[in-house]
């Protein structure tokens, strides 16, 4: 098989040129991705990603089955996003049907959405210090998002792959301690970023290993299409909730978390903004939604999509998924295509390694933070 | 909401809301007369000729669509034809429109995007892998999520998996 990648330039090989296999099973690859990595030394001349160990066809599986069943298929593209895949696909169906969610109904999906967003966010910080050298990291990020494990498991049942959003609303009310466990949640976390930056933002290492490793222009983000808080760390001011809102986002006053440094320092400051940003979207969630009311809409026995394009997006913690649903008026789309933010960050990293050491592959790979199963669909 | 005074607006043009109608009124000119406006379903869409789509995607562009968010086909084997669709939009007011152009299924050749947005590398190479599209000018067309020795392409409807047997259920 030819792992010389066309993207590598084909100089004449010498004994200090060689490839290395980083992945499928490397720990800081984040999953099952494959880097060819050609060196020289240290130093990175080329990079070519090999995916899709983990394709399940989950669009093709889309094309099998109704639109309600494939919706727990979503929580499985970037499993720490579960409920904000839920939603961009619940949303490309309900737009086909005319569906109007319930306003309790748009509240708790952005109240799931935004601890989803700080739970994944959680987990990188924690995998992002692990990566590059430092446990306790690991251990405090797992320990905090437990927490926000617990409160989905009191209203979902499952910690993970929730499928609780369901077209027309959520699939069943809040528990009763919801809004007490999220209150004391977010009064519990708040104090814990400045403690995390304290942990980790102040140290050398880590300063020395990010700042300015990475490069990514914004005008090379703009063309890859790169989007997430890998995007806005390049001075770009984009965000789905601010620029397309949809829900209830056009309700909060927040911030969208925007850095102009373009490297690896940068993705780690933004994400940790974010982080405050969900906060305070959350909280405001909690004193503006309705405490009683329909948490569904009614929507057809048979949902059948009527024919045409329909498209939607939203901001997952990775950056935009977006749904590109085909329908010809049959309960099973005939088509669904999955823009996964994933995808497009991951196809830009070859492009800024070119030079960098290989330990700064891993720097990369963690800032950028991809999940692969999104990648693989 | 409901408190705001109603501002006396033109009237929308017939089954066309008023963003759509500017959106098709900002594309036209750009695009020229051969460009189809063409609302099934949600999503606005330009309907161009494939030969003409890579000068209509570069006008486009240049105009202000810096983002393509995604690039993919559909397949209608009936018709003997694959609809590819670009969904561009922008990092500002992230208003998205399509590009949807038909290709022959029994030679699907297209020409390739990648140069004036870079994603379309990896997202034309995903409709070569999965759907059989070929795209010309391409700088790295190969395989993407499926190995380099797979048979076929899985996206087609006709595509049967002799590996995992799976039978099509009827409904």
């Amino acid at each position: 098989m030819n792992v010389l990648a066309p993207t590598v330039p084909s100089a004449t090989p010498t004994y200090d040129d060689y490839f290395i296999n980083m992945g499928p099973q490397h720990p800081s690859t984040h999953g099952v991705l494959r880097l060819v990595v050609k060196l020289a030394g240290e130093t990175v001349l080329g990079v070519t990603p090999h995916m899709g160990y983990v394709h399940r066809g989950i669009e093709k599986m889309g094309e099998a089955q109704t639109a309600v069943q494939f919706t727990h298929l979503t929580s499985r593209l970037d499993y720490l996003s579960a409920h904000i895949n839920n939603w961009g696909w619940v949303m490309a169906v309900e737009q086909a049907l005319g569906i109007q969610v319930p306003e309790r109904a748009e509240y708790i999906r952005v109240l799931m959405s935004e601890l989803t967003r700080i739970a994944s966010h959680q987990l990188w910080w924690g995998v992002f210090g692990m990566d590059l050298g430092a446990f306790t990291p690991f251990l405090y990020g797992f320990r905090d998002r437990e927490k926000i494990n617990d409160i989905f498991e009191k209203t979902c049942g499952t910690r993970l792959t929730m499928n609780y959003l369901c077209i027309g609303g959520v699939t069943e009310d809040l528990e009763e301690d919801f809004e007490k466990d999220t209150r004391e949640f977010v009064a519990y976390f708040r104090p814990l970023i400045e403690e995390y930056e304290q942990l980790l933002s102040g140290n050398i290492i880590i300063q020395e290993r990010t700042k300015g490793v990475g490069l990514l222009p914004p005008e090379l983000a703009k063309s890859f299409g790169v989007t997430g808080p890998s995007l806005r760390a390049s001075g770009v001011d984009y965000d789905v909730r601010k620029n397309h809102p949809y829900g209830v986002y056009d309700r909060f006053q927040w911030k969208t978390a925007v850095s102009d440094g373009c490297d690896s320092w940068a993705r780690y400051l933004v994400r940790l903004e974010e982080m405050r940003q969900s906060l305070k979207i959350i909280e405001q969630a909690l004193d503006q939604m309705p405490k009683e009311g329909p948490v569904r809409a009614k929507t057809p026995n048979v949902i059948r999509i009527p024919p045409g394009r329909y498209l939607s997006r939203v901001e997952a913690a990775r950056g935009e998924i977006a749904f590109y649903l085909v329908g010809d008026g049959k309960p099973i789309p005939y088509r669904v295509k999955i823009r996964s933010p994933g995808f497009s960050n991951l196809s830009a990293i070859p492009h800024i390694i070119k030079g960098w050491r290989v330990a700064d592959i891993v720097t990369v790979l963690s800032t950028f933070d991809v999940v692969i199963p999104d990648i693989d669909r | 909401m409901s408190t705001v005074p109603a501002s006396p607006a033109p009237a929308p043009a017939p089954n066309l809301d008023l963003k759509l109608a500017a959106l098709r009124d900002e594309g036209q000119p750009i695009l020229g007369p051969a460009a189809v406006f063409e609302l099934s379903g949600k999503l606005p869409a330009f309907r161009i000729e494939a030969t003409d789509l890579h000068a209509a995607s570069r006008k486009l562009r240049d105009a202000g669509f810096d983002y393509l968010l995604l690039a993919t086909a559909t397949d209608h084997p009936a018709e003997n034809r694959f609809e590819m669709v670009y969904v561009l939009t922008n990092f500002s007011d992230a208003r998205e429109i399509a590009l949807v152009t038909n290709v022959n299924r029994n030679d699907p050749v297209i020409e390739t995007v990648s140069d004036i947005w870079e994603t379309a590398d990896w997202h034309e190479r995903e409709v070569y892998d999965l759907f059989g599209i070929r795209f010309t000018n391409h700088p790295d067309l190969r395989r993407i999520l499926l190995d380099d020795t797979w048979e076929g392409h899985p996206l087609r409807k006709d595509y049967a998996d002799k590996v995992h047997n799976v039978i099509k259920r009827p409904y």
